[in-house]
């Protein structure tokens, strides 16, 4: 059996590397799929710790944690696309004036 | 070497190199397929780790719902083509791959330390509103367990969730007309 911290440990890699993608990435759809990526490190994590501690919250909570991110995806998305439509550039380092 | 830990090694390393690939990737398309997989690993996780009703739902929801939007938007607004303009980051992107690696070097440096006990191979968790004679008791990650706790001790955020799909989808409606 696996011991519980090397699973929080690919945790820690997949949240470091999305962390990277959001920092380095310019287009705004890649850095929106490296905070998906973080989020499902962080679901890991919890389904480890609900492993080791044999206690269903963990579960629960990755239930609740994924309910919100398909909510966010879609928000995030439709926000994505009206600044495409309104910039013409999907580059997250050319939007940097609220004034259009 | 039993089963579990090759399993598990396959699947890390599986799950690593997709999300690499995710970020060093320039064509966006390509960055949304190695996500799909990083996903689909992912899933093989939660089935190592006694959960599979999310393992299920990890496949139906992330990687059958959420890259399937990102995959029409990319498509739609021709994002995949690479990005032309000048790089602001220069040096900075270098420097926040070493940063990276120190953060991995410190987290595995302070997990090597931790106190790990192997966790118990398979349990029974008592099902909460059982008969008020007889306790009901179903196995670990079970749908039966995670249906208990979901609609007993998480009713309310249960409910809120169903609020908050029916805001986001108002939402998305809104903000995808072209005039108000």
């Amino acid at each position: 059996m696996v011991p519980t911290s090397f699973y929080i440990l690919i945790s820690a890699v997949l949240f470091t590397i999305g962390a990277l993608g959001v920092l380095v990435r310019r287009n705004a759809i890649v850095v929106f799929m490296c905070i998906e990526l973080m989020l499902n490190a962080s679901n890991l994590a919890f389904v480890a710790a609900a492993r080791q501690y044999q206690q269903m919250s963990g579960q629960v909570f990755v239930f609740f944690v994924m309910v919100i991110a398909a909510a966010e995806v879609a928000v995030g998305l439709a926000i994505i696309i009206t600044v495409f439509r309104n910039r013409e550039t999907l580059d997250v380092d050319s939007v940097n004036e609220l004034k259009n | 070497m039993s089963a579990d830990s090759i399993i598990f090694g396959l699947t890390a390393f599986v799950v690593i190199a997709a999300a690499m690939m995710v970020v060093l990737n320039r064509h966006p398309m390509y960055s949304a397929l190695y996500l799909v997989v990083t996903f689909l690993g992912l899933a093989v996780f939660y089935l190592q780790l006694n959960a599979p009703f999310l393992a299920a739902v990890q496949v139906i929801v992330y990687a059958g719902a959420i890259m399937v939007l990102f995959l029409f938007v990319i498509m739609l607004i021709g994002a995949d083509k690479t990005m032309a303009g000048e790089d602001h980051l220069g040096v900075q992107r270098w420097l926040g791959g070493a940063f990276a690696v120190v953060l991995i070097g410190e987290i595995a440096y302070f997990l090597a330390g931790a106190h790990s006990t192997t966790p118990i191979a398979r349990s029974y968790v008592p099902l909460i509103h059982s008969a008020a004679d007889k306790t009901l008791y179903a196995p670990f990650g079970s749908v039966q367990a995670l249906g208990s706790a979901l609609f007993s001790q998480y009713l309310f955020a249960f409910e809120a969730t169903s609020v908050v799909l029916i805001i986001a989808m108002v939402g998305v409606v809104i903000l995808a007309k072209k005039r108000l």
